[in-house]
């Protein structure tokens, strides 16, 4: 008895690097066909080793600054059976109080998920299949110097809500995954910090950051059938931190 | 490679006789681990549980314990201990016959019975395993909740009340003793059809039914879709996972 993705088909857009890369790579240990996405031209060009995991997944260069762009997917398989939704984009240094910054993050954080959600929902309907999107503690809470971010991923939280419930009758189940801290590209700033890094590791009871794995078994879990009841949740994976 | 994966060592199901609690000892079991439980009058039942979770290859310990008598409840603990060596899970299933009704109707004994078996039971609960999975390296403790309490359904209060102290002794757990390994996570059950929905007497047009129609699937779930949520947050595979309330309702409180 295993969790099995064996003959499954799965979309992770953002599975280039960081939290998607993760996800991606748990899946493939469950025998998933795993498509990964990013936004360069070749998987080659991302600093991360290339795996034996993330080998065995087709890669598409996909920049969703245009969401037409998810009409040029080529996807390497027929039907598919799980979408994860991982890309994301931050800006620092205040940048994101300027309107055109504030407008880009949140066009990639939440309008560009709304969009591939919808272009893939008739064949996710088809496979009685589910959707993770992946949102952030700041779904919940302040991030001081990030209105977009927190703004984005905050929508985010009640964007899964109510595709949840519309997308029930088309046998899509909707969940979310709000991770803490989790060394990635994205939390560079923080982590390359040794007094930063300090500071986080006192907020956090379980006393470590995450781990794209630890994001990954979450991910598989909520897409097997042993999570076939749970659907509208955005599940926080946080070591406790935000208690 | 089993489902979910644990470290050597049992889990300890307080509630195991149950209609969820069989369940949740039956996968634990199948998960390669091995079970201790309680149970409070049904011996036949925890003799059933004992045999099928020999069956799955695993080894099976039961004891009749009122959670409310603390002394008990360590004794039990420590006997768990003393049979397996270490305990790496614990899971709070039990659930008292439930009152549908407005709770100023209730009868106040009701509410105070209701109020022990949950909150004291479960704070006897951790005050007996807490310092043994501490021993041990740290773990996992999960408890059965109500989705009531992310979204209330009317007249549920004697459920949903007691069961929020359930709930935050968890995040207290996950707050002050993380730094110890363990973890403390929520399972908020929605409509599934057996256990402690079967015991809710609901007349057509009651509260089955409009809670029903406010599930976005559609249906009532079935046990095993509460048992594999539960045994997942227990395993290493949730080892991130703290402080958390699941709701496993179909969508209900989303």
């Amino acid at each position: 008895m295993s969790i099995d993705f064996n003959k499954k088909n799965v979309l992770v857009i953002g599975g280039s690097s960081g939290i998607g890369r993760g996800i991606a790579e748990s899946f493939v240990n469950y025998n998933a066909n795993v498509c990964i996405t990013g936004t360069r031209d070749s998987i080659n060009d991302y600093e991360e080793n290339i795996s034996k995991n993330i080998e065995k997944c087709n890669y598409q260069q996909l920049d969703l600054s245009n969401h037409d762009n998810l009409k040029k997917i080529d996807l390497p398989f027929n039907n598919l059976d799980h979408l994860i939704c991982s890309q994301g984009i931050v800006a620092y240094k205040r940048k994101e109080f300027e309107m055109d910054t504030f407008k880009k993050v949140v066009d990639l954080n939440l309008n560009s998920i709304m969009a591939s959600c919808s272009f893939f929902q008739e064949k996710l309907s088809q496979s009685n299949g589910s959707i993770i999107i992946i949102g952030s503690g700041a779904s919940y809470h302040s991030v001081k110097g990030n209105p977009a971010y927190s703004a984005s991923k905050g929508g985010l939280l009640t964007l899964i809500k109510t595709l949840a419930e519309a997308w029930a009758e088309n046998n899509i189940r909707v969940n979310g995954i709000a991770p803490g801290f989790v060394a990635t590209k994205l939390t560079e700033v923080t982590y390359k910090n040794e007094k930063r890094y300090e500071d986080t590791l006192r907020s956090i009871p379980l006393g470590r950051w995450g781990t794209p794995n630890d994001m990954g078994e979450l991910a598989c879990f909520l897409c097997s059938s042993g999570a076939s009841y749970i659907t509208g949740q955005m599940i926080t994976s946080d070591g406790g931190m935000s208690l | 490679m089993t489902k979910y994966r644990f470290s050597d060592g049992a889990a300890i199901v307080f509630g195991g006789s149950g209609g969820l609690g069989t369940g949740i000892v039956d996968l634990l079991s199948k998960c390669g681990t091995d079970v201790a439980f309680t149970y409070l009058n049904n011996e036949e039942a925890a003799k059933e549980n004992i045999a099928k979770i020999e069956s799955n290859g695993q080894k099976g310990f039961a004891s009749s314990v009122d959670l409310l008598d603390v002394e008990k409840v360590e004794n039990f603990v420590e006997s768990s201990k003393n049979e397996f060596g270490r305990i790496h899970s614990v899971i709070f299933a039990t659930g008292p016959f439930l009152h549908i009704m407005p709770i100023l109707d209730a009868d106040p004994e009701d509410v105070y019975k209701t109020l022990d078996t949950d909150i004291k039971g479960f704070y006897h609960v951790l005050r007996a395993c807490v310092p043994v999975l501490r021993d041990g390296g740290g773990g996992s403790i999960t408890a059965l909740t109500t989705a009531a309490i992310h979204k209330y359904i009317s007249t549920d209060g004697l459920s949903s009340v007691p069961k929020s102290g359930v709930q935050h002794l968890c995040t207290a757990i996950s707050r002050e003793e993380g730094h110890n390994g363990i973890r403390a996570n929520c399972v908020a059950v929605g409509l599934i059809a057996v256990g402690l929905s079967q015991e809710i007497d609901s007349p057509p047009g009651g509260i089955l039914d409009q809670w029903m129609q406010q599930v976005p699937l559609g249906r009532a779930g079935d046990p095993n879709e509460l048992f594999d949520t539960v045994v997942f947050l227990a395993s290493e595979n949730a080892g991130y996972i703290s402080g958390q309330s699941i709701p496993v309702d179909g969508g209900y409180s989303a």
